[in-house]
C-alpha cells in the first residue's frame, strides 16, 4: 500500500437570457404507472433507460448550447496531460506546494515541513468556487478569491523518504500530512489577459487540521462533542477530509469533511478491553482507520484515548473568505455523516435549503431547510442562517415520487428510548437517525447541482458494488449497521445491481418549493460502456459514454457539467471510456459530449467559471495515483509541462501533484457555448 | 454617457452656479471635535433601491445614508480594477454608478450642521470623484478629484472633503463609478468655549489618519 487507503476504501471500482426560455418551456409531464411496486424484483427491473425515458425534462436547453466538438477518450496508451477540444486552451494555474500568498516556493526535491506546508496549496484538490469581487455594474470576472478544498494525501509523495505503513510515524509527519488538508484560499486576478495568484496577498489563506474553529447550532457544546482539550465542546481543531463544497448567496464558503473516520486508529488491546460501539462501526471508525498512523504520535486521533474526538468531525464547516482572520464554523444543523458537499437552493420567496449527500455505499441524501429566509439586502443577517433549521432524509418511493422525512428529536422513533436523547444526538448520530426513519440506502450521493432557473436538482450516485448481490440486507434500523455493511436489493432510484458506473437522478420539489417536504423524480441518465456486452452495463447515456459521476455542476447558461471518478486507467471496465473525463450535458435532451480528458489515475473534480463564463476552473486529482515503486510510474503531470508551465517543470525535478487547471476558449468566448 | 464623461459634466455645470470654494482638505487635517463613522457595525448591507440607512452619530449630529443602486453598506471586498482593491479589512461602503445614477452616495445630517465633511475615497480606475456639499437643495460647493493607486495595491485611497466658515452643511453627496469610501468624517459647528481646543486636536487627528492608511 503506498498510501492511506483513502478513497479507495470506499470506492472500489441567472441571466435574462436564460429565463426567457424558462417561461417557454414546459414543465415536466411525469408518465406515471410506467414503473409500479409489483414490477419489482431483485435485479435489473429498472434498469436501462425503463425510468429515464419516461420523462420530460423541466429543465431547457442550455443558453447558447452545446457548441464544441466531442473529445476522444483518453485510452491506452493514456496521454499524460489534460485535453480540451480544438479551439480551447487548458494551462496550469497553481498545484499542490505553491504557496497561497508571500510563502516559501514549492521544493520538489525535499519534504515539505509543517511550516511550509501550512503557507502553501495543501493537497489533493478537490471541490472549489470562484468567488468574484464586487465591482462597477455587479461582480469582476477579471478578480476573486479561489477557495480549494484539499481532500486527503498520499503520504508516500507528501513526504520525502517515507514507506507508508513502513516508516515510523513522528509528530512532524502527522503535523505535515495534517496540514495539507484543509481549505486553500488564493486571490486571483487577470493580468495581461490570464489569471494568475496574486503573491503576496492579505486573502492568501489555509484552513488545516489544526485550525482553530468553532461549532454552532443545536449539538454545539454536546456533551458527545467535549474532549479533555475541550471541554466546552465548541472549539475543535481542524478540518479533514475535504471533499466537495458549496457556497452560500451570502457569500460563505461551505467545506465538507467527508471520510473523516480514516484519519482514527487505536490499538488492538484498547479495542479488546473495550470495544467498538454501534455509533462507531456505523461511522466506520477502526483500528488502523486508512493507515494514516497519525494516532500513533497524535493521541488526539486515537479512538481510546480522546474518543468523542471522531465526533468533531464529519460537518459542515462554513467559512467567510472574504475575513482572512474569520474562525472556520462547523454548523451542526445540518448533521453530522460523510458529507460529500453542501449545496444551496434559494426559493422564490428566499427559503434557503441545503443538499447534502452522504458518500457511501447505502447511505442517504438529505436536505437542510432553513428556518430563516435568505436576505439578499443584509449580509450580516444571513450570518447564522444555518444554525437553525430542520434537516430531513429522502425516500425515494418506486412511484416516482419523493418524501423528505424529517430527523427531528422526539418524531419517527428519535426518541431517547432509541438512544436519542435530544436533538444534538439526533445530529450527531445523524446515519443512525436515518436509519430509524426508513431513508432510502443509495448508490453512494456525490455532487448535486441545482439549474440556476428551474431548481431542478440532480445528484450523481456514482457506483455501488454492494447493491442486489445476496444475501440481501438492509441498514438496521437501530443504527447498528457497520459502515458499507448492507447489501441491499435494487430499488426504483437505484435500479441496478453491481452498479459499476452509476447514474445520475434528478427530483423536482413540490411546488417548486425549495422547503416542501414531497418531490418527484426520475433518472437522468445511467452511466456505461454502451460497446459493453453485459447490457448491464450499457447505460443508456446519448452521447459520449462515460461511468462514476461524481463531480456535477450548472454553468450559469444551464450546460450541466459531469466530473468523473473512477480507476482512471483505461483498464479492464474502462477501456472504451478511457480515464476520467468532464462532459457537458443538455438537460433537456441528455445529450452528452466529452469536453476534457485528464492525466492517468487522476480524479476529475471542481469546476467553477468567472462569472462571464469565459474562464473554467477544474482541478485534476491525485494524477498518477496507484502508484508502485517510484511515484511516477504512472504519471508525472502536471510539472512534465504538457499544460504549460508550473513552479516545477523548468527544474527537471517531478512529483506528481494535484493542481487547478484554467480552460479558457481562443476566440475568448462563453465556455461549453457555440 | 460614460461615468467619467457624466461626472466632469456635472462638475463643469454645477462649478459655474457656485461660490467660492471654502477650504478644501486633502489630507485628512480636518480639524478637531471631528467624529468618524466607520461602517463597521455593517457587514454587507446591500441597498438595492433607495432607503434611508443611520450609519452613525457624531455628537449630536445624526447621519443617514440615502442609498443608491447597488451599493453596499459593510462591504468586504471591491475590485477597483486598475486602481487596486479595498479590503480586507474593516467594512466599508462601496457603490457604483453602472444605473447612470447621480448623487450615488448621499448622506444627510439631523440634529444640527456640519462645518467639515469628508472621508477617504478610491475609485475604479482612478476615475473621478465628485464630491459636493449641500444646504437643503441649496448646492454649497463641489470639488472633482481623482485618486491614483498601484493596480495591486489594497485599501489605498485618499481624504478628501470640506472644512467651511460657516457651520450649514447638512448634506454631503459623491458620485463616481465604482466609489469605496470609507471613515465618513465630520465637524461639527463647535460650541463657543471649545475653540480653544482646536490646536490640541489637530495632532490626534492626524494620528487617526495616519493609522488608516496604515490599514
Amino acid at each position: 500500500m503506498h498510501h492511506p487507503d483513502n478513497d479507495k476504501s470506499i470506492n472500489p471500482s441567472a441571466n435574462e437570457s436564460i429565463r426567457d426560455l424558462i417561461e417557454r418551456a414546459s414543465r415536466r409531464q411525469f408518465l406515471k404507472g410506467s414503473v409500479g411496486a409489483g414490477t419489482l424484483s431483485l435485479f435489473g427491473s429498472f434498469g436501462l433507460g425503463s425510468l429515464s425515458s419516461s420523462a420530460v425534462a423541466a429543465s431547457p436547453a442550455p443558453v447558447g448550447g452545446i457548441g464544441f466538438a466531442s473529445l476522444a477518450p483518453n485510452v491506452v496508451p493514456m496521454l499524460d496531460k489534460v485535453s480540451v477540444p480544438a479551439g480551447y486552451s487548458a494551462r496550469i494555474l497553481s498545484a499542490w506546494g505553491d504557496p497561497v500568498s508571500g510563502g516559501p516556493a514549492w521544493n520538489a526535491n525535499a519534504a515539505q515541513t509543517e511550516a511550509e506546508q501550512v503557507q502553501q496549496q495543501g493537497m489533493h484538490h478537490d471541490g472549489m468556487h470562484f468567488f468574484p469581487f464586487p465591482t462597477t455594474g455587479g461582480v469582476s470576472s477579471d478578480r476573486g478569491l479561489l477557495a480549494t478544498n484539499h481532500e486527503y494525501t498520499d503520504e508516500g509523495i507528501l513526504h520525502k523518504d517515507l514507506t507508508p505503513g513502513s516508516t515510523p510515524m513522528t509528530l512532524a509527519r502527522a503535523r505535515t500530512s495534517q496540514a495539507a488538508h484543509g481549505v486553500s484560499i488564493v486571490e486571483l486576478r487577470k493580468v495581461a489577459g490570464q489569471f494568475q495568484v496574486v503573491r503576496p496577498s492579505p486573502y492568501g489563506r489555509r484552513i488545516t487540521g489544526n485550525t482553530p474553529t468553532q461549532m454552532s447550532g443545536p449539538a454545539a457544546g454536546h456533551a458527545l462533542l467535549q474532549t479533555a482539550a475541550d471541554p466546552t465542546g465548541r472549539n475543535p481543531l481542524g478540518t479533514l477530509n475535504n471533499c466537495a463544497h458549496g457556497f452560500t448567496p451570502w457569500g460563505t464558503y461551505l467545506t465538507c469533511e467527508e471520510n473523516f473516520n480514516g484519519y482514527f486508529g487505536t490499538t488492538a488491546a484498547a479495542l479488546t478491553a473495550t470495544p467498538l460501539s454501534n455509533l462507531e462501526r456505523r461511522y466506520g471508525l477502526a483500528r488502523d482507520g486508512f493507515g494514516y498512523r497519525w494516532h500513533l504520535a497524535d493521541p488526539r486521533f486515537d479512538i481510546r484515548v480522546n474518543p468523542n474526538e471522531p465526533n468533531r468531525f464529519g460537518w459542515v464547516v462554513e467559512i467567510d473568505p472574504f475575513a482572512p482572520g474569520s474562525t472556520p464554523i462547523k454548523r451542526t444543523a445540518l448533521g453530522r455523516f460523510k458529507h460529500e458537499g453542501a449545496w444551496t437552493s434559494v426559493g422564490a420567496d428566499n427559503s434557503v435549503t441545503i443538499y447534502l449527500g452522504d458518500d457511501e455505499r447505502n447511505d442517504y441524501m438529505y436536505k437542510f431547510v432553513c428556518a430563516g429566509k435568505y436576505n439578499p439586502r443584509n449580509r450580516a443577517a444571513n450570518r447564522n442562517l444555518l444554525d437553525s433549521g430542520t434537516l430531513y432524509v429522502a425516500k425515494f418511493n418506486a412511484d416516482m415520487s419523493g418524501t423528505w422525512l424529517p430527523l427531528v428529536w422526539n418524531q419517527n422513533g428519535l426518541t431517547p428510548a432509541n438512544g436519542f436523547a435530544d436533538q444534538g444526538e439526533v445530529l450527531i448520530k445523524c446515519r443512525q437517525a436515518a436509519d430509524r426513519v426508513g431513508a432510502t440506502m443509495m448508490d453512494r450521493p456525490e455532487w448535486v447541482a441545482v439549474h440556476p432557473v428551474t431548481r431542478e436538482v440532480y445528484l450523481t450516485l456514482t457506483n455501488n458494488s454492494r447493491r442486489g448481490s445476496n444475501p440481501a440486507s438492509s441498514n438496521n434500523a437501530n443504527g447498528s449497521t457497520t459502515a458499507q455493511g448492507a447489501r441491499p436489493p435494487v430499488d426504483a432510484a437505484n435500479p441496478r445491481p453491481i452498479n459499476v458506473y452509476g447514474h445520475i437522478i434528478r427530483w423536482n420539489e413540490s411546488g417548486g418549493d425549495v422547503a416542501a417536504t414531497t418531490f418527484t423524480w426520475d433518472i437522468f441518465v445511467q452511466c456505461g460502456d454502451s460497446l459493453s456486452a453485459d447490457p448491464n452495463r450499457q447505460g443508456n447515456i446519448n452521447g459520449d459514454d462515460l461511468g462514476a459521476p461524481d463531480g456535477l455542476w450548472f454553468d450559469k447558461d444551464g450546460r450541466l457539467w459531469i466530473q468523473t471518478d473512477q480507476q482512471g486507467d483505461a483498464t479492464g471496465d474502462w477501456v472504451n471510456i478511457g480515464g476520467n473525463c468532464m462532459a457537458a450535458a443538455d438537460p433537456a435532451t441528455g445529450q452528452v459530449t466529452r469536453f476534457l480528458t485528464s492525466p492517468p489515475n487522476c480524479e476529475v473534480t471542481g469546476v467553477d467559471t468567472t462569472p462571464d463564463g469565459k474562464t473554467m476552473f477544474v482541478n485534476i486529482q491525485h494524477p498518477g495515483e496507484d502508484w508502485a515503486g517510484s511515484f511516477l510510474d504512472k504519471s508525472q503531470w502536471p510539472d512534465n509541462g504538457l499544460n504549460g508551465p508550473t513552479s516545477a517543470s523548468a527544474s527537471g525535478a517531478l512529483r506528481p501533484r494535484a493542481a487547478t487547471v484554467v480552460i479558457t476558449r481562443d476566440d475568448g468566448g462563453v465556455i461549453g457555448a457555440a | 454617457m460614460k461615468i467619467r464623461t457624466l461626472v466632469a459634466g456635472i462638475a463643469l455645470g454645477l462649478a459655474t452656479l457656485l461660490p467660492a470654494h471654502a477650504a478644501v482638505v486633502n489630507n485628512g487635517n480636518f480639524g478637531p471635535l471631528t467624529g468618524v463613522i466607520t461602517f463597521d457595525d455593517f457587514d454587507g448591507y446591500v441597498t438595492a433601491v433607495p432607503e434611508l440607512l443611520p450609519v452613525g452619530s457624531v455628537g449630536a449630529l445624526n447621519v443617514a445614508y440615502q442609498s443608491g443602486f447597488d451599493s453596499v453598506v459593510g462591504a468586504f471586498a471591491a475590485d477597483l480594477q486598475s486602481n487596486g482593491a479595498w479590503g480586507p479589512g474593516s467594512p466599508f461602503l462601496f457603490g457604483d454608478t453602472s444605473h447612470g445614477q447621480i448623487n450615488l452616495l448621499s448622506f444627510s445630517i439631523t440634529g444640527g450642521a456640519a462645518r467639515g465633511i469628508g472621508a477617504f475615497f478610491n475609485a475604479v480606475n482612478a476615475g473621478p470623484i465628485l464630491l459636493a456639499a449641500w444646504n437643503g437643495n441649496t448646492l454649497l460647493e463641489t470639488h472633482v478629484f481623482s485618486v491614483v493607486t498601484p493596480m495591486t495595491s489594497y485599501n489605498e485611497g485618499a481624504f478628501r472633503g470640506f472644512f467651511r466658515q460657516a457651520g450649514d452643511i447638512n448634506k454631503f453627496t459623491v458620485i463616481g463609478s465604482g466609489v469605496a469610501m470609507d471613515n465618513l468624517t465630520l465637524a461639527p459647528v463647535p460650541e463657543p468655549g471649545t475653540y480653544a481646543m482646536l490646536l490640541a486636536g489637530l495632532g490626534l487627528i492626524g494620528g487617526i489618519v495616519a493609522r488608516r492608511r496604515k490599514a
